[in-house]
């Protein structure tokens, strides 16, 4: 591996290497771009990933401190742990369930097509789903996502006949095995998957696909990757033009160091990536770096999320197989009718003890909840996953005092819910209960969102600079050679999970960077 | 509508519980055999002969019974023996500094001698804890008791939760597809 000294201001630095990070930097290196990746995180090699829920956790999850506010139950319940991502190298695709999905075309322009929402600061975003097309393509075969280029569907499991048999029932009728980047057949090198539920703590078998495994190794093969892991941004820095020129980071040893560059792209989840960049101000950038909108931090979006777990008279094993192996997509489209704008998957989720236990219902105990969890081997799960509304006042923003280890005030991430949100979650429940009941369940109970693993929309993309941070490429509006690479430039969540979206952005991002670089 | 077994009793609902019954029905659990992945370690594990409160480092003997009473109460599985919330403690007891600042905040709240928890009924500690649901003793203990009761192999075993047996390395999850009672999906 190389080794770019720190005033190698030629490089392209990259930080974070979960989706956007490390397909960037992959796509960069192959085209014998020179790039220095940050990641916070340590290298873990698959043969160390446990499959166990709270090791797992333990080793994975990024546990710096936060602070939730807003009127949203995590803030109640989990006030220091709002989110739920990785922190190693790969980033969330390390933990992340594998559910690649597109966007609707017509979730690219939801100002046009919803019209005015009242407390919701809407706009279209500056890209269609034209735009998009040919690196959804390429994700896809990159990724080798289920039930498409003659990559099969995952085998029927005891959970998915649970939900084909209720949907069905309930009247549904566009229920699938889901949409999977994970293997169900070799392919790219990596097996199949062993169907034995843990993904969710790193995947042994490397089936499922992911930066730490894919991209990272393949970039290091060309002799173009400086990766540094346990590397921690805490500044960028720009030259009186504006331009950055510099990233300040703390080392492993916790030592400050500084990388000069050519260009920086940040991918850190969206949640740091704000964070960075507001504690990046400067004199010319008071609000924070490339903040002149006042958008960073703004606007943030996690899905419109809940789930609900039911019992049933016999057993049901939902944990063999994969973890997400089903989905139901009537409910995607848009139909106001139904007393909200926008839609949802319905998708299939299994979730081991541990963690029904700590997430079912934060607070229940006693014997209703005990009867409950004791039924593990009788339960089944579903997860709704929709569109929610951004606003303003939804937000990643710097603590007035605390600060972490490395001296940066930690973030503070608020959140309430729009009415729409609301809506919409209470027909999801609906929804999953009728599909459960129909199947023969016993009992439902709904589950309230758990902390975000998918964290979007704190810098997002907008025509009007006015109205964003970033422009169609994902570089900002007022920092030319300053790009972002993770969900922060969705200028709205659409009901897709967001990785397969964040991955083709990416790929289409590091053409462009290679053109401005290339001229 | 309310289901059977071990539901029925003098636990109040604790106001938020959103479990919708269907229907009634008699549901029994299914155990499986479980095992826990040796690379994470045992779990809480149920102390071998002896006292188990020698085994304290932070929490004193009393103070320990009482934490394993309120941890029965907290999830109550009445097919559960006492060593597995002996276990609880006892992990919660190597978490030094958990275990210091439940110990400090249960000394402000802990009932008279005369009524000491784990000399108590458990409707009796249930009511305890009731009244205490909103306090940060509370929430600390009810977690770290969720977290480590459930990372137990024999307490999976008897909710049904596998682990990682009938697993391997390099081969296929065993039984994924052997649920008779629902019709296999058609495919289209």
């Amino acid at each position: 591996m190389p080794r770019f000294g720190l005033n190698e201001d030629r490089v392209v630095v990259v930080i974070g290497s979960g989706a956007g990070g490390g397909t960037v930097a992959h796509d960069l290196c192959v085209r014998g771009i020179d790039v220095v990746l940050l990641e916070a995180g340590p290298r873990i090699a698959p043969a160390d990933f446990v499959q166990d829920e709270n090791a797992a956790y333990a080793m994975l999850a990024w546990q710096d401190p936060q602070e939730a506010r807003g009127g949203w139950r995590i803030a109640r319940d989990l006030p220091g742990n709002p989110t739920w991502i990785c922190r190693a190298v790969g980033g969330t695709t390390i933990h992340w369930t594998g559910t690649a999905l597109r966007f609707q075309a017509h979730e690219f322009r939801c100002r046009s097509t919803y019209g005015e929402v009242a407390g919701s600061d809407l706009i279209d975003w500056p890209i269609t789903y034209d735009d998009i097309a040919p690196y959804y393509d390429r994700a896809e075969r990159v990724m080798g996502v289920s039930g498409k280029n003659g990559m099969p569907h995952h085998p029927t499991n005891n959970h998915y006949k649970v939900l084909h048999a209720g949907a069905r029932k309930a009247g549904y009728r566009q229920i699938s095995p889901g949409s999977l980047a994970i293997n169900s057949k070799e392919h790219d090198g990596r097996p199949a998957s062993w169907q034995d539920g843990f993904t969710l703590q790193g995947d042994r078998s490397r089936a499922k696909w992911s930066t730490a495994y894919v991209e990272i190794p393949r970039a290091l093969e060309t002799g173009h990757l400086d990766l540094r892991p346990g590397c921690c941004a805490v500044q960028i820095e720009h030259a009186p033009g504006g331009d950055v020129c510099a990233v300040v980071y703390a080392d492993e040893n916790g030592v400050r160091q500084r990388q000069r560059c050519a260009i920086v792209v940040v991918a850190g989840n969206a949640v740091q990536t704000p964070r960075l960049l507001l504690a990046s101000a400067s004199a010319r950038f008071p609000g924070g770096l490339a903040n002149g909108s006042g958008y960073v931090g703004r606007c943030y979006m996690r899905h419109t999320t809940g789930s609900t777990w039911s019992i049933f008279d016999k057993p049901v094993r939902m944990c063999r197989g994969e973890m997400m192996p089903g989905l139901v997509a009537d409910e995607a489209r848009h139909g106001p009718e139904r007393g909200f704008l926008g839609g949802y998957y319905i998708e299939l989720l299994s979730l081991s003890l541990p963690a029904i236990a700590a997430a079912v219902e934060p607070g229940w105990w006693g014997r209703d909840f005990a009867w409950f969890v004791e039924r593990h081997g009788n339960m089944a799960g579903l997860f709704l996953h929709g569109e929610d509304m951004p606003q303003w006042q939804n937000s990643v923003t710097l603590h007035e005092d605390r600060v972490d280890r490395n001296d940066v005030p930690i973030p503070v991430v608020s959140y309430t819910e729009h009415a729409n949100d609301l809506a919409m979650q209470a027909h999801g429940y609906a929804a999953m209960k009728a599909i459960h009941k129909a199947a023969g369940a016993v009992c439902s109970h709904d589950t309230p969102p758990w902390p975000a693993s998918h964290n979007m929309g704190t810098a997002r993309m907008s025509a009007d600079p006015a109205q964003g941070v970033v422009d169609g490429w994902g570089r900002a509006h007022e920092v030319g050679n300053l790009f972002i690479a993770d969900g922060s430039i969705f200028t709205t969540s659409a009901c897709a999970n967001p990785t397969l979206t964040i991955t083709a952005l990416a790929m289409r991002q590091a053409e462009e960077i290679v053109r401005q670089i290339r001229g | 509508m309310s289901g059977k077994d071990s539901r029925s009793g003098a636990a109040p609902r604790h106001g938020f519980s959103r479990t919708v019954f269907h229907r009634d029905a008699e549901v029994p659990r299914s155990p499986c055999a479980a095992m826990k992945d040796p690379r994470a370690g045992a779990g809480a594990t149920v102390p071998g002969a002896g006292r188990w409160t020698d085994r304290l480092k932070v929490i004193p003997a009393a103070t320990a019974e009482d934490f394993a009473a309120c941890a029965r109460a907290l999830c109550p599985h009445d097919w559960l023996a006492d060593g597995a919330y002996q276990a609880v403690v006892l992990a919660i007891d190597a978490e030094a500094d958990t275990a210091g600042w439940l110990v400090g905040a249960y000394r402000g709240i802990a009932p008279a001698p005369a009524h000491r928890l784990s000399d108590s009924s458990a409707e009796a500690v249930t009511l305890w804890l009731s009244g205490i649901e909103d306090s940060d003793f509370f929430r600390r203990l009810l977690s770290r008791t969720v977290f480590h009761l459930y990372d137990s192999p024999l307490v999976w075993s008897g909710c049904g939760y596998e682990g990682v047996a009938g697993r391997g390395e390099g081969v296929q999850c065993r039984g994924i597809d052997d649920l008779d009672w629902l019709p296999d999906p058609q495919q289209a």
